[in-house]
């Protein structure tokens, strides 16, 4: 009976510390919820512009409630201690490993204060900002390291958090922010790793037709082909563009471009979900004509998508907002 | 009696452990339809309605993470050792109000912060530094060929604008 009676004592402990415990983190974590999570298939997305990994943990827990496809961007590619890293903008650089243990930190936070059967799919993200300044071998250099990375963290995910998460890459590439064809050397070093994870493409598409699909020209060099060939031909990429336009024209560039893939190359787009940036406009106080709702943003891209029967698609699963994460 | 209660305790010593390591609070999704296995087998659904074969890379890529997702469902873990996400989290919640020790200080290398807050045309030729302030935000700075500055500030609370 004394056995029985501390078995009893002990469990009621446990209990009590482990049900406490993310409770008490949930409230916490209440005050600065940037998770903006509403409605099917609507998840945040972060510029993660901090490098502490306390907050990381906090903002996984804060996003408990969250289920389906986002991304966290850390950043513009550097150099950090003669290896491969990211900005996190005025964060410290951190390099592709530390910036793993911050999605791993995230994800830690997210599976312990999870309270049903949440499951995200996380993109670790850079972009081709700055790309320009850095020579080619160092360009491959980097889409490597970052796929490599990706893939470790994924590895963890998949062996400590089987039911709960799962780890992509992320891209946030942009036509005026680098030469198209540094992009390229990029997404060929990503794709060169032995097991590389598939990505989220959160393309924009500036300065691209939106009214031809014949592989006319974009800003800075590129072209329909490349945003086609970067967003979807590479196996890894999976297109969810940034559909931010609240006039619609980001959505008309993108179904001018999956049209240009179908007609062209007979192998048309097909989107997982797209992005916008309302979140993030809220932050910054505003922004003129682009700050799409994800409804509006999800609305719009179907709404181009189903007007030709050579793009039509039949639902987008997700769409991301994208909010600062400091 | 000692049996029914010993049975009691077995099962609630169970559920606390289940519980205690952050991956068991639940056996199945509550909303199987919002839960990334859904999301998966939705995104492959509309791959094969838009006519890619079964085999094509990306369709396997991702029915391969949907199969690992459903096995880790009902698979059990390893529990990662002297990792205190309860401590990270609470320790997450203070921090922001205190200088960030973790912020750069100095020359950064020039780029875009969205929402259009800092444009390609802002950093054009400029230099860039961020300079942590006491409050823990800091300022990024872009100094223009001409002289011209534009200063964007990040709060700790999240907030991010331009200055004007």
């Amino acid at each position: 009976m004394r056995s029985a009676l501390f078995l009893l004592v002990v469990a009621g402990i446990g209990l009590a510390f482990r049900v406490g415990t993310p409770a008490e983190a949930s409230t916490s974590a209440a005050a600065t919820d940037t998770s903006t999570a509403a409605g099917p298939g609507v998840t945040p997305s972060y510029y993660m512009a901090s490098a502490r990994r306390d907050k990381a943990t906090r903002l996984g827990c804060s996003n408990r409630r969250t289920s389906g496809r986002m991304s966290l961007f850390f950043g513009a590619p550097t150099s950090v201690r003669g290896g491969y890293g990211a900005t996190l903008w005025g964060g410290a650089d951190l390099s592709t490993a530390q910036i793993g243990e911050l999605v791993k930190d995230f994800v830690r936070g997210y599976a312990w204060c999870r309270t049903s059967g949440q499951q995200l799919l996380i993109g670790m993200g850079t972009s081709n900002s700055t790309i320009d300044r850095r020579n080619e071998v160092w360009i491959v250099g980097h889409g490597k390291a970052w796929g490599t990375a990706v893939r470790d963290v994924a590895g963890w995910a998949d062996r400590y958090y089987p039911g709960v998460a799962k780890v992509y890459g992320a891209w946030d590439a942009e036509p005026s922010w680098s030469k198209p064809r540094n992009a390229e050397l990029w997404m060929q070093g990503y794709n060169a790793v032995p097991g590389r994870r598939p990505m989220h493409d959160h393309f924009s598409a500036d300065g691209c037709p939106r009214d031809k699909a014949v592989g006319g020209p974009c800003n800075n060099g590129w072209s329909q082909y490349h945003l086609w060939r970067l967003a979807w031909q590479y196996d890894p990429a999976l297109p969810m563009p940034q559909i931010y336009a609240t006039s619609g024209v980001n959505a008309r560039q993108w179904q001018k471009i999956d049209e240009y893939g179908a007609r062209v190359h007979h192998d048309g787009m097909v989107f997982p979900g797209v992005m916008s940036q309302a979140a993030a406009c809220r932050q910054a106080r505003g922004c003129a004509r682009v700050d799409n709702t994800p409804t509006q943003a999800r609305t719009l891209m179907l709404r181009y998508l189903n007007l030709h029967p050579l793009t039509r698609q039949a639902r987008l699963d997700t769409v991301t907002d994208m909010a600062w994460h400091r | 009696m000692r049996r029914t209660l010993f049975g009691v305790t077995v099962a609630a010593a169970g559920l606390t452990v289940l519980t205690g390591d952050g991956r068991f609070h639940d056996p199945a999704p509550a909303a199987p339809e919002a839960a990334g296995v859904a999301v998966l087998r939705s995104e492959l659904d509309t791959m094969t309605q838009a006519g890619l074969p079964p085999e094509h890379p990306k369709a396997r890529m991702l029915q391969d993470d949907l199969d690992a997702l459903e096995r880790g469902m009902v698979t059990t873990s390893p529990t990662e050792a002297d990792v205190d996400i309860p401590g990270m989290i609470a320790r997450g919640a203070r921090a922001g109000t205190d200088a960030d020790e973790l912020a750069d200080d100095g020359e950064v290398p020039c780029e875009p912060i969205p929402p259009d807050l800092l444009t390609v045309t802002d950093i054009a030729g400029a230099t860039c530094t961020s300079v942590s302030q006491p409050d823990g935000s800091s300022l990024y700075t872009a100094t223009r060929p001409d002289g011209t500055e534009v200063v964007v500030r990040f709060a700790p609370d999240g907030v991010v604008t331009r200055q004007p």
